[in-house]
């Protein structure tokens, strides 16, 4: 079995001419992640500039209106650019630098990864080009002039589904293009090795405080640990320093758009099947060919066809569930925390709150779940307001 | 020297790439058919995948068609069945992994060698990954094509010391000129592990550029120039194939003479 693997899923599924770029940044990669120079810099990054630790908050008017377990909140949405995101790219961006690369290039979904890129190129003096399904840079045209802002250059992808999917396929295509003075900043657990370990190790930033928070707050582990997913990113991030801890159940939640029994749906442990695609062994919503699906969720950060390797094998093993959340439990569940807490979170991060409100009722007062709030819901505002058929005008 | 090695034991080889189903496998059939009566010394077919992400534009809208019209592998499967009835010309598979892995690498390879396949490429399964598909390969008399590029100057040992078939040296036309020294040093450093043919792959169109390409390998693979005239012509484009193909022909027999 080769290198980087997550039980049978992983490895690296990418076209020959990557290849000794791939073993360079892996090389690159293990060599900086030990050093204290680089280590030092990424969390003088993390303290000063990307508003780390992020908060632990404990959200009373949730748990008393739920009536079951007690509530927390992993606030990644108060970082600065309004995710998790943040907390892969510095590192990855750093480690661009380090390796004297002077241009990244990044795919986005929602937008999210995209800030955050052409936050740190801008933060740290690197070209910056960002691409983006073009069905996305519709639904999140804000997203597309701010990371212009930072900038960057974006490119909306025209082929296949225009989404993230496809904008993936076009950034791999770009840095085969280019790879002598380019790093390609991966957004999400998923690609291929080393990929998935450099993004979780970079965003177990998350459990690291988190666990050391509640802690802190209880007294004890949570019973439960939630978090939204796609391919998987905050979750990872929001589970990995939980896994040995055996009695802390780790939930993900997938986007299931209109429902796992539609065909508009991007719920890959409930639907997909293993498969080989995007540079990894994982699981994938594909027809009986194996030709991968056009998925689809509300959410443009969940709508991916896969599922980074790590959970695909959390799955297998049973560690961790995979629960689908539709849009229209998303979109309550968004309108439900911003009047009950005052949070507009994002609409990812609100399928995982939709599920906390399905679980919490049913668990003692004494437990605690912590939820992990990916990203802040601004972004998403026009998107849900016509959701509802309200007619906005700014 | 594998079968296919030996079939191909020749220099200015001009071979060609169409991806199956563009427009419909039926036309498919006739424009390989074409190529080969054009004097084409091996066929690749590409298997249509919903994201081929090692593909340029052009063969990706070829991908785009070929599904939109049906093409499935079951369909390719048949097809090659019929051809082998007509011709023995040399058919390499072009594979994504995900059809494959979900057709199962086994059943794919025992099927390829029933409907008459001479070897696979799979061009997102790399050296480090492939050694269980080139057991199921080599257990069904299949050639499991190695790819190599620009930037595989480190890894040549490996990739090219048990290669069978040919070795698929894919680069675009522009960056094969622009690195001749690269493309020099690669050739003496592959020829150090074997002698098996090389063919360059990468969007060459005119006699020029192919006689520049053939004095470095030992032929091309004609990918963009076969699918362009093909995604123009539909399923009358078996002359216009003929007349290329008849054109370059001609200038590879200059080519040896000035070689």
């Amino acid at each position: 079995m080769s290198e980087g693997r997550y039980g049978k899923h992983g490895g690296c599924y990418i076209p020959e001419v990557l290849m000794s770029e791939i073993e360079n940044l892996k090389k690159s990669y293990e060599y900086y992640k030990n050093d204290e120079e680089f280590n030092k810099e990424l969390q003088k990054l993390l303290t000063e500039y990307a508003n780390r630790p992020s908060l632990l908050y404990y959200a009373k008017k949730m748990t008393e209106d739920l009536g079951g377990a007690k509530i927390y909140f992993k606030r990644e949405d108060l970082n600065h650019t309004g995710s998790h995101k943040i907390n892969n790219v510095l590192g990855q961006a750093l480690l661009a630098k380090k390796m004297g690369k002077t241009r990244i290039i990044a795919e986005t979904g929602a937008g999210q990864h995209g800030v955050a890129t052409a936050t740190a190129a801008a933060l740290l003096g690197l070209e910056c080009e960002i691409f983006m399904g073009e069905e996305d840079t519709i639904r999140q045209a804000l997203n597309v002039y701010r990371m212009e802002l930072l900038g960057a250059k974006v490119h909306a992808v025209k082929s296949g589904t225009r989404t993230l999917k496809d904008a993936v396929n076009e950034c791999m295509r770009e840095w085969t293009t280019r790879m002598d003075d380019t790093l390609y900043v991966l957004g999400s657990v998923m690609g291929p090795h080393p990929f998935p370990m450099i993004v979780r190790d970079f965003q177990s930033v998350i459990s690291k405080e988190a666990r050391a928070q509640i802690l802190e707050a209880e007294g004890k582990l949570p019973d439960v640990v939630m978090a939204c997913v796609g391919g998987g990113s905050n979750a990872m991030g929001m589970f990995y320093e939980f896994i040995k801890d055996e009695g802390v159940r780790l939930i993900g939640c997938e986007a299931a758009g209109k429902g796992i029994h539609t065909e508009e749906t991007a719920a890959t442990i409930a639907v997909g099947r293993e498969g080989i695609f995007h540079g990894m062994k994982s699981y994938f919503c594909q027809d009986e060919y194996g030709q991968i699906a056009p998925v689809y969720s509300i959410s443009a950060g969940l709508d991916y066809p896969g599922i980074g390797p790590e959970h695909a094998n959390l799955h297998d093993t049973g560690r961790a569930e995979y629960v689908p959340v539709t849009d229209d439990e998303a979109v309550a569940a968004f309108e439900y925390i911003a009047k009950t807490e005052g949070i507009i979170a994002a609409i990812e991060s609100s399928h995982a709150v939709a599920h906390v409100m399905k679980l919490a009722p049913t668990m003692r007062k004494d437990q605690i779940i912590i939820c992990c709030l990916s990203g802040r819901g601004d972004k998403d505002v026009a998107a849900i307001a016509r959701y509802r058929g309200v007619d906005l005008h700014e | 020297m594998s079968k296919l090695s030996k079939i191909l034991d020749k220099k200015n080889m001009i071979t060609g790439f169409v991806t199956a189903g563009d427009p419909s496998i039926e036309a498919t059939k006739e424009n390989i058919l074409s190529l080969v009566e054009a004097g084409v010394e091996m066929v690749e077919i590409g298997v249509p995948f919903s994201d081929p992400v090692a593909e340029g534009p052009i063969v990706q809208s070829a991908n785009v068609r070929a599904l939109a019209n049906g093409c499935t592998i079951h369909k390719i499967f048949d097809m090659i069945e019929e051809l082998r009835e007509k011709t023995q010309v040399p058919f390499v598979l072009m594979t994504y992994a995900n059809p494959m892995y979900n057709y199962g690498f086994e059943a794919f390879c025992q099927k390829c060698k029933a409907v008459g396949v001479d070897g696979i490429i799979v061009p997102d399964v790399p050296y480090e990954e492939n050694a269980e598909l080139r057991a199921f390969a080599q257990q069904n008399d299949i050639e499991l094509i190695t790819m190599v590029a620009l930037s595989s100057m480190n890894r040549l040992e490996k990739l090219v010391k048990e290669a069978t078939g040919y070795i698929r040296l894919g680069a675009s036309a522009k960056s094969f000129h622009q690195n001749k020294r690269t493309v020099e040093d690669m050739m003496a450093e592959i020829r150090k592990y074997t002698q098996i043919p090389v063919l360059f792959c990468g969007e060459v169109e005119t006699k020029e550029e192919i006689e520049r390409i053939q004095l470095y390998t030992d032929g091309v693979v004609l990918d963009n120039a076969l699918v362009e005239r093909i995604a123009e012509h539909g399923k009358n484009a078996g002359d216009k194939l003929k007349e290329y193909i008849g054109m370059l022909t001609g200038s590879v027999a200059k080519a040896q003479l000035t070689a």
